[in-house]
């Protein structure tokens, strides 16, 4: 990295600092704005980044709370609010200030009375690591959200189908894939009550997708889904 | 934490714009965050930070290689500085502290803490760089 050797050991001093959050306020922004404008020493705090991130790895691994959970769940997804309740709430409007702390209760009560459901993700990489599909799933609503990142592309002429595989069923499609992105679908009516039991695949296709409305070429990743939250 | 978490999720299109493996971007955004409530400051170099926001191509499987080597590196490097210098830089990293922080915690002025501090992480990047 011949780049590396114009940065004196000043500057590589200052691009730790600024990882470390050591800067004050003037001199992180100075330092964020020579980023913006000197690719060298951009790359300089990206790898102090990297590297200083390795000291993670002593350290034990906690478990979030369940709470900690549905309230960001809540947050994600928005809570729903508990249509029991919602008549109640003009009324409780006129009762004036001695029912503020009343009404902050309940607005916190729908997240507990109806807490969001869990979330299924699958991970496909394929082995040559070309690229990563991150698939997360709410069962509830069958919404799906894929986001694909690639390193390099498929033959000319290819294209990678996704599919659905519920147990014992034949893979439905769900369509071709776009190389690079984030996007969302719903599942099929018929694949919901599954949903939590799917295994999501990748096949090598034709241009257009699988001619056939099964998987025509080689499998390239697969996963089922997992509870993550 | 639910800040950091609802900031990935916000914000996951844009991770692979970093050059970043998809760790070291969960980390530095979670510890950017956690620091930012820690000083409750205005400042946040986190999502916006342009580290976090540059236009690098993706790494390839070499590049992710590379890093990997670089981060079990760091951790014999650590080992050859003098061990306060090692434990003010995880002490900076791991806990957040600031300058003044370390000073009082290492019984140095500030400036000594600082031109202290700053040579050992000369001395860790040219370690880190050597083979």
């Amino acid at each position: 990295m011949a780049d590396r050797d114009t940065l004196t050991d000043e500057d590589r001093a200052l691009a730790a600092e600024y990882a470390l959050s050591l800067l004050e306020q003037d001199e992180a922004e100075s330092a964020a704005r020579r980023m913006r404008d000197d690719a060298t020493f951009a790359a300089e705090v990206v790898a102090w980044q990297r590297d200083l991130s390795a000291l993670t790895e002593d350290l034990e691994p906690v478990q979030p709370s369940a709470a900690a959970r549905r309230a960001l769940m809540a947050r994600v997804f928005g809570a729903k609010p508990a249509s029991t309740l919602r008549w109640l709430r003009p009324l409780w409007i006129g009762l004036g200030a001695a029912a503020v702390a009343v009404i902050a209760f309940v607005m916190v009560v729908p997240d507990r009375l109806q807490p969001p459901g869990p979330v299924y993700t699958a991970q496909l990489t394929p082995e040559q690591r070309s690229f990563v599909l991150t698939a997360t799933l709410a069962p509830e609503t069958g919404l799906l959200n894929l986001v694909r990142s690639s390193t390099s592309a498929p033959p000319e002429g290819r294209v990678t189908e996704l599919w659905a595989i519920a147990p014992d069923a034949a893979p439905v499609s769900l369509g071709v894939v776009p190389l690079d992105g984030e996007w969302q679908l719903t599942l099929p009516e018929n694949l919901r009550a599954v949903a939590t039991s799917l295994t999501l695949a990748l096949s090598d296709e034709p241009v257009g997708g699988s001619p056939t409305g099964a998987p025509t070429g080689a499998v390239l990743a697969a996963a089922a889904v997992e509870q993550a939250l | 934490m639910q800040d950091a978490y609802i900031k990935i999720w916000t914000h996951a299109g844009r991770y692979q714009t970093t050059g970043h493996s998809p760790m070291t971007w969960l980390i530095t955004i979670a510890r950017n965050t956690a620091i930012d409530r820690l000083r409750k400051r205005k400042f946040t170099s986190d999502v916006d930070d342009p580290a976090l926001a540059l236009a690098s191509p993706v790494p390839g499987p070499e590049a992710l290689v590379v890093a990997a080597s670089s981060a079990r590196k760091l951790s014999g490097c650590m080992d050859t500085l003098p061990p306060d210098r090692a434990a003010a830089v995880r002490g900076a990293y791991l806990d957040g502290r600031s300058y003044a922080e370390l000073a009082s915690e290492f019984k140095q002025p500030l400036n000594t803490m600082r031109t202290w501090l700053r040579r050992g992480l000369i001395a860790l990047r040219e370690c880190m760089s050597d083979g």
